[in-house]
């Protein structure tokens, strides 16, 4: 015991400050030197309680705040500056950490249980959907924020000088996020996972040379099966997000310790007031004030991903992945739709490579072939232009990339694909079961006016379609059924057939499609009420017995 | 209030608003897997159907009942109610049809189905050179079970009102036609100015036989089971041939329609 504990006299006082000694060492130890005393001012939003002030000294005693500027100048830190983009990338990435993590405990890697892991974390583990759509949603938008965040620091110029670094790792971050985002697409091993990404590797099959080589390399085989699968979920799971933790901290790094953000470009060039200039170069400190900032601005967007999650976003789930089918539609994630349209452009070697890679290669080289000193809008026409066009572009060429564009069908695939797409919903399958009324109807022959109300809507637009494209001569002399019939227990087989003459042949032609719709298809209650009255005898023409088989001459 | 006191009273809020929706989810989900789970269950069903109609419809019928020798009933009491005690099977009939589909039947158990030496049903799973992947034949399963209601007769499918096929359609003789060449009859037989294989008997006039071949069957029902049950009625001749040869192919019920109607103008 030392001197000074003697003059304590009550020995419950003398406790009480063993005590709060004690608690004050734990406390800075934790809190990186900041003591309860200090916390409560920082909570409380008051000014520091010691000298020199623990807030800037916490910067270097703990890892993540080390990365983080001690203060920001005022100006830096308007919302209309930064549109606080690059945190949103950062916020969405750790969001994909933690849910990430919920989804492997439950996630198989193999062709034959991927699949089924996804649907078993869809009905039978608590929250499994919940974070399975939140992780999604978080991926996109944590590509669109990271997109926009580099279009932002391209206009206000902050690329210049010291920071052409922080833009370097910039842009190697956008590469190993769409990477991210590619990879995980694969993962579930269904249809539009399998056939997107299907797509995507074969761009690295016309890579010059080693083309091969590459796409071995990426597939695992020359086909995407178990070996390719693994490897994307490898890179998914750990080799880009390694990377990708180890380029933010090096992109924070720089701000923090270097450039810090950079000031509006009127600020730092304009011709201002000395005390504007003055106010806008106030220091904010990070702790209290930006870290308030930015734990509000968590919360709300953890608020907005769930409640987009739970309402309005659903992660897809298409059928099964089968190499044996390819699918009428096969789009590429939007972030990817510029390269399928690039890839609809020309070669693969010269569109599906040279020009993408030429791309990276420029943005990567951007500060050192914008020699312009000046940030000010009015003083870098040039570069904003070629920034603006090179946006417009994108946008173009993302909308040729949808299957709208170039992708040339059959009038009556058409017609069929629109009332009932392979995958997804389509206004055929969202007709409720007892509405779906067995029957046999001819178009233009029978009167649907007695049917329940949205299978006539239905079959209006059956025949609407027909008549338009026979009006056009795309199917001559068309004709075209729905029959209706039940296969089992709330199992009905729907078939959509259409067929027309065909003058190359001399004969006619006949596209169809079956689907069977079973009542629990939506997990409606199993109690449902029985059908309603249907009608039977709508169609006064003879109708074949159907057929199945696809294009019969 | 200041700025900063406005952002924490904003933070709070998200943060009590987050509380409060997980918990609205929390509320609802087990009613939500439930749901999942059933329309899972529904979905399965709905590709194991159009996987019957595919690769399974051409012997065990559209509707379940079986295809003359081909394959036998599956929408039926006895397969759901005694078919596992009759050939001693221990597990479950899930377990049983999962079984049957994937590694198929070097031998039929039924003597009807025996087929001499040839294979009575092929297996279908991937892991044995067949077409289907585990979770098809688990789709596959779903399917065929859920004829459980109309095969104990608590539930008949709504009859649908097609006129049958009219035996003068050109185009269903034009298809039928189209079907022999395709679906490999033309492989063995003749018909005059469509073909000229002579493994099996030349069918330029069997229309003009077919009636006469098996007393009590009409022309028609005849060629009907020539495919489907060859080894009813031999072809004087053809004894020896048809067991190593045997007549058909795999044909769906509306093939079959479509090509009597074809046989039947071979006069
Ligand atoms: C080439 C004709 C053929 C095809 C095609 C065929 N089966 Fe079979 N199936 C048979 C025969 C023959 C049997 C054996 C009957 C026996 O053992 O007596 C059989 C038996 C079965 C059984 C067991 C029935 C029982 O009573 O024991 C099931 C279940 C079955 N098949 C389902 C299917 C499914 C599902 C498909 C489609 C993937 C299919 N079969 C395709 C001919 C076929
Ligand atoms: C592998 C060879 C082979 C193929 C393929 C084949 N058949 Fe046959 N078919 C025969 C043989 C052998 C006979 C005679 C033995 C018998 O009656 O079973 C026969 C008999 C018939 C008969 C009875 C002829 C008569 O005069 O009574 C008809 C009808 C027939 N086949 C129709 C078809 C049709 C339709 C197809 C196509 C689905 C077909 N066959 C495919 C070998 C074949
Ligand atoms: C995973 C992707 C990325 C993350 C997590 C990220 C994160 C951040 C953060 C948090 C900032 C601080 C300023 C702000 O919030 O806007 C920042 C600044 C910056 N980022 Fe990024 N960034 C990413 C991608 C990019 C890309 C693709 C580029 C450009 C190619 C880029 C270039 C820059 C530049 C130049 C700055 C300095 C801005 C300034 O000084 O005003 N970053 N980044």
């Amino acid at each position: 015991m030392s001197g000074d504990e003697h003059a304590i006299h009550s020995p419950s006082r003398e406790r009480s400050y063993v005590v709060r000694a004690w608690l004050d060492r734990r406390v800075r130890a934790l809190a990186a030197g900041l003591s309860l005393t200090e916390l409560r001012a920082i909570v409380r939003g008051e000014p520091p309680t010691e000298r020199p002030n623990p807030r800037y000294l916490a910067h270097t005693l703990s890892l993540i705040l080390h990365i983080r500027p001690r203060y920001y100048p005022q100006a830096s830190t308007r919302f209309t500056h930064t549109f606080r983009l690059g945190y949103f990338t950062v916020f969405f990435f750790v969001v994909e950490i933690i849910t990430g993590l919920y989804l492997m405990v439950h996630y198989v890697p193999t062709p034959e249980g991927a699949y089924e892991s996804i649907q078993y974390l869809m009905r039978a583990v608590p929250f499994g959907e919940l974070v399975r759509d939140v992780h999604r949603l978080a991926a996109e938008a944590m590509v669109g924020c990271a997109f926009l965040h580099m279009v932002r620091t391209f206009v206000t110029a902050s690329y210049k000088g010291e920071r052409a670094f922080i833009w370097l790792t910039g842009v190697v971050l956008l590469a190993l996020t769409m990477g991210m985002a590619f990879s995980g697409y694969l993962l579930p091993w269904d249809q539009l996972a399998y056939w997107a990404v299907t797509i995507g590797t074969s761009m690295a099959e016309a890579v010059p040379l080693v083309g091969r080589e590459v796409n071995l390399l990426l597939r695992g085989a020359p086909e995407i099966g178990g070996a390719g699968l693994l490897r994307f979920y490898l890179l998914h799971v750990i080799l880009l997000p390694l990377a990708s933790i180890l380029f933010i901290s090096a992109h924070y790094y720089r701000i923090a310790r270097r450039c810090g953000i950079s000031l509006p470009a009127d600020v730092e060039e304009g011709d201002m007031p000395e005390a504007l200039r003055q106010a806008a170069r106030q220091p904010v400190s990070f702790i209290p004030d930006l870290l308030r900032h930015e734990i509000v601005l968590a919360s709300v967007a953890t608020l907005a991903l769930i409640a987009a999650s739970w309402l309005v976003y659903d992660a897809p789930l298409e059928h099964h992945a089968d190499p044996r089918h390819t699918p009428v539609h096969t789009q590429a994630p939007w972030f990817f739709l510029w390269a399928q349209g690039l890839l609809k452009l020309g070669d693969k070697t010269l569109m599906g490579v040279i020009v993408p890679v030429t791309l990276f290669a420029l943005l990567l080289a951007l500060p050192y072939l914008d020699r312009n000193p000046h940030r000010r809008a009015r003083r870098r026409p040039v570069i904003l232009s070629i920034g603006g066009v090179a946006i417009l572009a994108l946008i173009v060429l993302s909308y040729v990339g949808t299957y709208h564009v170039g992708i040339e069908m059959p009038a009556a695939t058409h017609i069929i694909e629109n009332l009932a797409p392979e995958e997804g919903v389509g206004p055929l399958r969202a007709l409720s079961y007892d509405e779906l009324a067995v029957g046999v109807y001819a178009l233009n022959k029978s009167d649907h006016t007695a049917l329940p109300p949205g299978l006539a809507r239905v079959l209006a637009d059956y025949e609407h379609q027909v008549n338009q494209a026979a009006a056009q001569g795309d199917l001559p002399q068309a004709r075209a059924w729905l029959i209706i019939e039940e296969r089992q227990r709330d199992l009905k087989r729907v078939t959509l057939r259409i067929v027309w003459f065909d003058a190359a042949h001399n004969s006619n032609l006949t596209q169809e499609r079956v689907l069977h719709v079973h009542r629990q298809r939506f997990g409606t209650s199993p109690s449902a009420p029985e059908s309603i009255p249907t009608n039977q005898a709508a169609s006064a023409e003879p109708a074949t017995a159907p057929t199945s088989d696809q294009m019969t001459p | 209030m200041s700025r900063s006191s406005i952002e924490t009273v904003v933070g709070l809020l998200a943060v009590v608003c987050s509380v409060g929706l997980l918990t609205g989810v929390a509320i609802f989900e087990e009613s939500r897997m439930a749901r999942e789970a059933q329309a899972q269950r529904a979905q399965a069903i709905e590709v194991g159907a159009d996987l019957y109609d595919l690769h399974c419809r051409s012997c065990h019928g559209a509707d379940g009942k079986g295809m003359g020798q081909l394959g036998p009933a599956l929408n039926d009491t006895h397969f759901f109610t005694r078919r596992l005690a009759e050939v001693g099977w221990q597990g479950t009939l899930e377990e049983y049809v999962i079984a049957t589909i994937e590694l198929g039947r070097v031998v039929a158990t039924r003597p009807l189905y025996a087929g001499d030496g040839v294979v009575a049903m092929t297996g279908w799973s991937e892991r044995i050179g067949g077409p289907l992947r585990p979770d098809q034949i688990q789709d596959l399963a779903a399917f065929v079970l859920n004829w459980q209601a109309t095969a104990l007769g608590e539930f008949e499918p709504q009859p649908l009102a097609i006129p049958r096929v009219s035996l003068d359609d050109p185009d269903v003789i034009a298809r039928g036609q189209m079907l022999f060449s395709e679906v490999g009859c033309v492989g063995c037989h003749t018909v005059a100015g469509v073909s000229t294989a002579e493994v099996g008997p030349d069918l330029s006039q069997v229309a003009s036989v077919a009636a006469t071949r098996r007393p009590g069957l009409t022309a028609e029902e005849y060629l009907r089971e020539s495919v489907l049950i060859p080894n009813a009625y031999f072809v004087e001749g053809f004894e020896q041939v048809a067991r190593s040869a045997m007549c058909g192919g795999i044909v769906s019920e509306e093939q079959l329609d479509a090509l009597v109607v074809f046989l039947l103008t071979l006069k």
